[in-house]
């Protein structure tokens, strides 16, 4: 008797869940926030928009393949501001199957501040500008193995632009990673000068297969002023103080 | 021999009489091929993967999880004595939870991170100040740990962080344990994007 109504309770509790949070698909993740973080070299005086198309292409050693495609709309006017639209596909081996939104993050050096806008629920994140750090950050473990050997390559034109390339071959010495045989890594840039931007990026490892990342569509025009600045129906917030800025 | 006898016998039937067997019985015949086959291929592939070693994290991974679970059932039999005052304990707890769903307004659970406006509390996650002086290390002062296969940040670029609720599986990802009996259950991230949206590193703040 005593288990029944026990059972009818923990019933009663579990239905009476909010249902629908956020979004969240079958087995996935959900969002909860978003903070612009550290911004690009500041470029003046080349305004551009463009999509930066990102695919990757993985080769299983069943022959299966798997391929997939992010891309993100950049935008960048005359004094420095960007404007970058994600679409958070890329947190796939995170959270696969789920339904996270758009997240546009404003880097604006002339108001020195950074934005995050959720579109979904018109809410934006305000944080700091923060001074650029010299360095880069090495987030591949398996770069580091081996021996690079960088070049130039001669100039070509990519996607209308004059391009300058550089490829850095990296052979990891057959034993090094318990492998029998050398591995051999390629990393190919290529730089617009004019522009001051990375044009397309082709990286093949065997061992992850080949990325390639293009920048397509590029318009020189001056992108529009309010597509770097926080639209007035949204919630704007400043990060890690713990209360709204609401406008 | 008949081929009872023959197959009883195995391992071991190689005398006259089994090898006899053999030649009179297409079927045992087929039949001990086969298995012939087998073992050969599984010698082959055992020596194959005689060098193949999961990674040191992964490993880690599963002796916490190994650990934990021990510790678990050390103390099922423990826990069986409680049995009738967990029971009664439980229905009061759902009790006490089912009246607060019924009178509160829902909210997200994870309410306490997001502030009236609806931003997020990342006061933690500074990205920029540490990115510089953290270049050769695995894991940064931080917390973010890099994931699999992710790209160099490349001077320059510009670094964004969003925070997600994740299943707790996902921290195998980077190769942290993880209780076989929540890998289910949510957890909350940051996650550290590139400029070309793809993720480079992770934080779990839970």
């Amino acid at each position: 008797m005593y288990r029944w109504i026990l059972i009818g309770l923990m019933a009663a509790s579990m239905a009476a869940q909010p249902s629908g949070r956020g979004g969240r698909g079958f087995g996935g993740g959900r969002f909860l926030g978003a903070e612009a973080g550290m911004p690009g070299r500041v470029v003046k005086n080349a305004p551009y928009s463009a999509e930066l198309v990102t695919e990757t292409t993985q080769t299983l050693a069943d022959g299966n393949r798997i391929h997939q495609t992010i891309t993100v709309h950049v935008y960048r006017d005359s004094e420095g501001r960007t404007r970058t639209e994600e679409p958070l596909s890329g947190l796939g081996a995170l959270a696969p199957n789920s339904n996270f939104p758009v997240v546009v993050f404003i880097h604006d050096p002339v108001a020195g501040a950074n934005y995050a806008l959720n579109p979904r629920n018109k809410t934006a994140t305000k944080s700091a500008w923060m001074p650029r750090n010299r360095g880069g950050r090495d987030f591949g473990g398996r770069g580091r193995a081996g021996t690079a050997k960088p070049e130039s390559l001669p100039g070509k034109t990519v996607e209308g632009l004059a391009a300058e390339g550089t490829r850095v071959t990296t052979v990891i010495p057959a034993g090094q990673v318990g492998n029998e045989q050398p591995i051999q890594t390629v990393l190919e840039r290529w730089y617009s000068p004019d522009l001051q931007v990375v044009l397309l990026v082709k990286q093949s490892d065997p061992r992850v297969g080949e990325t390639v990342t293009r920048l397509v569509n590029i318009s020189r025009a001056e992108p529009p002023r309010s597509l770097f600045e926080v639209p007035a129906d949204y919630k704007v917030a400043d990060a890690g103080r713990g209360r709204g800025a609401e406008r | 021999m008949n081929c009872q006898e023959f197959w009883d016998a195995r391992p071991e039937p190689d005398n006259a009489e089994g090898r006899q067997h053999l030649l009179e019985c297409d079927e045992c015949a087929r039949r001990m091929s086969r298995q012939q086959r087998l073992e050969a291929g599984l010698g082959a592939l055992r020596q194959e993967w005689r060098t193949v070693e999961a990674p040191p994290r992964v490993e880690q991974g599963v002796v916490a999880a190994f650990r934990s679970q021990q510790a678990h059932s050390r103390s099922r039999s423990l826990r069986h004595a409680w049995v009738p005052l967990f029971t009664w304990a439980t229905a009061a707890a759902c009790l006490v939870a089912l009246a607060l769903l019924l009178v509160r307004p829902h909210e997200p659970p994870a309410a306490h991170h997001i502030n009236r406006s609806g931003g997020i509390e990342l006061a933690a996650v500074q990205p920029a100040a540490s990115a510089a002086t953290a270049d050769d290390d695995e894991s940064s002062s931080d917390g973010f740990l890099p994931l699999p296969d992710a790209q160099r940040i490349a001077p320059g670029e510009s670094v964004n962080v969003v925070r997600v609720e994740v299943p707790r599986s996902a921290m195998l990802v980077v190769g942290l344990p993880v209780n076989p009996e929540r890998v289910s259950e949510l957890v909350e991230a940051d996650v550290m994007l590139g400029s070309d949206g793809l993720a480079r590193a992770v934080r779990f703040v839970q």
